[in-house]
């Protein structure tokens, strides 16, 4: 754990915190003009928000019920998921191929169009061994965008329902989707892919390069469009690489800069939202207290992870490696320990899902850092939206717990807490943890879950473990060493982690669109001296402790035999698998 | 030590030499269109549209009991 390490860790904290504040004032101006007030892009691009809402034939001036707003919200993402399978079934019948990529197999195509719709971007493929030009530009990024505009959307509901007194609707869907897109994901996406063009990425549609080594082999360089998927993969938290290693590839991430502002972009909407909802709610100081919380669980994750891959492991420092290297396996050499383990930290912890290092290589300590993160249920600033919506139910159940201990009704920012709110809060909660915890032992138990382990043991156990975390949680990123498209042809691991995926994003989200629908309609009475303070260090302990307590209890046993016991086994045993 | 069939002195750097790019896979067997696969693609097809739509019916269906509850 060296200077270097920490000045970098402190610039970065620097970075998301620097723009939290500006990111926040212009999402209330995208998402709730009527609040913000108008946004200077609206005197160019008003004409094309106008438009789209003229081709769509929607009537944006019409509200929509929580009702309403779902099934508009659950339509849109089935017939984009449809659309994403069949181009991708059909990808070598489609322009823009010059690789000659094949179909990619309908177990493959299923699992991709359903990762990528729900913001999980887990990648059961080699994107340069797998998808055209076509497949990558077209099928894939329209839900790099449209994914974490819909999780922007729910959390915007959540929050018009804690801010709205005795209402009947919580926004119209196709405004929210379409305001983000044209004014916040298309524009930061175009400034920030022509500074990757000038990081070294490349962006062009000529065929792979072969060239010939030093060695004197001949290796083939991919190449293609790469530039302009890299913003809005880390701007949304969506994760999905290019190419097969992700963010390790240097064709991804080719500087130390390039490393730097792909962090801070990761995190800087889950920050930005957190100042949303205080100027929503009109209580600044809340909207802080939720980011610090969330801040708190991050930085803990992200020391403890750097100190055990600081460490390394102690079997390979008695084969007598140098201790002062850590634990750099599976590390890129240009990234060190330090930036490998923060960006492990941080994209296990936001959702986003990108890598820039071999998770399944990290210490068992590690390892259950990144998925400690998840497992939480990527609460800690978590995806674009789900983070905050996530992140709100927690509030909501801590509050609760509150209320009980002290014998009021609890109350938050003057709305009662009824049953029925807590219920719908419970069942956003509960879901993440049946899927999560039921796929990982059907696998463990299935021929065809054990079938695709890289390593044995406890190890084997987190893969699958984290294989469905990562999908229910919509994280994507991969401890790796799971092989889900084995080449006997069977389908049950892109299958059931398809279905996770997809019950992980949908499942979670409608109880809270129900909630903000009956939060909507309640009167918001004057917080007295009675009512529980949102704001200040006691609110904040409890939020963290409630989301501890419950991801401990939750996931604390498949933890045990999982991370837990290696790490024991590692540094007590001589047992290997 | 040796590092990609290259001998790499001590002290010498283990990356690409300059102006050589960084090696890239390209064999991914399981993302390979096998023949178990393509006899049963049309079947596969179906199979996933159906189970879509039979997600998405379920979501709907689930609205409603978030409604009621």
């Amino acid at each position: 754990m060296d200077a270097a390490g920490w000045v970098q860790l402190a610039l970065i904290i620097a970075g998301f915190v620097v723009i939290t504040k500006p990111l926040g004032i212009y999402l209330v101006k995208v998402l709730d003009p009527d609040v913000g007030g108008r946004l200077w892009l609206e005197r160019w691009l008003g004409p094309v928000e106008r438009l789209c809402y003229r081709a769509m034939g929607v009537d944006v001036r019409k509200e929509q019920t929580w009702k309403r707003y779902t099934v508009s919200m659950v339509v849109f993402t089935g017939v984009t998921m449809v659309f994403t399978y069949v181009i991708l079934r059909i990808q070598h019948i489609l322009p823009l191929n010059p690789q000659k990529m094949g179909p990619v197999r309908p177990d493959l195509a299923f699992n991709t169009a359903a990762s990528f719709s729900t913001n999980t971007n887990w990648q059961s493929y080699g994107g340069e061994s797998t998808m055209s030009y076509l497949s990558q530009m077209v099928a894939l990024v329209l839900h790099n965008f449209t994914s974490p505009a819909i999780g922007i959307a729910t959390a915007a509901v959540l929050v018009r329902g804690i801010a709205r007194s005795s209402a009947e609707t919580v926004g119209n869907f196709w405004r929210d989707v379409i305001r983000q897109t044209i004014y916040l994901f298309l524009p930061a996406s175009l400034i920030y892919a022509v500074f990757m063009l000038f990081q070294g990425i490349p962006q062009n549609f000529l065929p792979y390069t072969a060239a010939r080594t030093v060695e004197g082999i001949t290796q083939t360089i991919a190449q293609g469009p790469i530039a302009s998927q890299m913003a809005i993969k880390m701007l949304g938290t969506n994760g999905g690489g290019y190419m097969n290693v992700n963010a390790a590839h240097p064709f991804e991430n080719p500087t130390p800069l390039c490393n730097f502002v792909q962090i801070v972009l990761f995190i800087a909407l889950c920050s930005g939202l957190t100042y949303y909802l205080g100027r929503m709610v009109k209580n600044q100081r809340h909207g802080w207290a939720v980011w610090g919380s969330m801040f708190g669980m991050l930085l803990v994750g992200i020391i403890v992870c750097w100190w055990a891959e600081a460490h390394g492991n102690p079997r390979m420092l008695a084969l007598g490696v140098d201790p002062s290297f850590g634990n750099m396996e599976g590390k890129e050499v240009r990234f060190g320990i330090a930036n490998s383990s923060i960006f492990a930290s941080m994209t296990t912890a936001t959702g986003c899902g990108a890598v820039n290092a071999m998770h399944d290589s990290f210490t068992p300590i590690g390892a259950l850092v990144t998925l400690g993160n998840i497992l939480v249920g990527e609460v800690i600033f978590g995806g674009v939206g789900s983070g905050l919506y996530g992140v709100l139910v927690f509030v909501f159940i801590a509050i609760f717990i509150a209320g009980l201990m002290v014998g009021r009704t609890p109350e938050y920012l003057g709305k009662k807490i009824q049953a029925r709110d807590v219920k719908l809060a419970a069942l956003s909660m509960l879901v993440v943890s049946i899927f999560t915890l039921g796929g990982t032992a059907w696998a463990s138990i299935a021929s065809w879950g054990t079938a695709g382990l890289n390593n044995g043991g406890p190890r084997g156990f987190s893969e699958i473990l984290y294989a469905f975390a990562s999908g229910v949680g919509n994280n994507g990123s991969a401890l790796a060493g799971l092989t889900m498209t084995p080449s006997n042809g069977n389908i049950m691991w892109n299958f059931t982690q398809g279905l996770s995926m997809l019950f992980g994003r949908l499942f979670p989200a409608i109880p809270v669109l129900a909630l903000a629908g009956a939060l909507v309609k309640k009167k918001a009475a004057v917080a007295d001296a009675g009512s529980f303070p949102v704001t200040g260090p006691t609110f904040v302990i409890l939020l963290t402790s409630t989301i501890v307590i419950v991801g401990a209890l939750t996931f604390f046993p498949s933890l045990a035999v999982g991370p837990i016991v290696e790490h024991y086994l590692m540094t007590a045993s001589s047992l290997t698998f | 030590v040796s590092f990609g069939g290259r001998r790499v002195e001590e002290g010498q750097s283990t990356g690409p030499p300059p102006g050589v790019a960084w090696p890239v896979l390209r064999e991914d067997p399981g993302t390979q269109f096998q023949p178990l696969v393509r006899r049963s693609a049309t079947m596969l097809d179906t199979l996933f549209i159906v189970v879509t739509i039979a997600f998405f019916a379920i979501t709907i269906a689930y609205t409603a009991g978030c409604e009621r509850l």
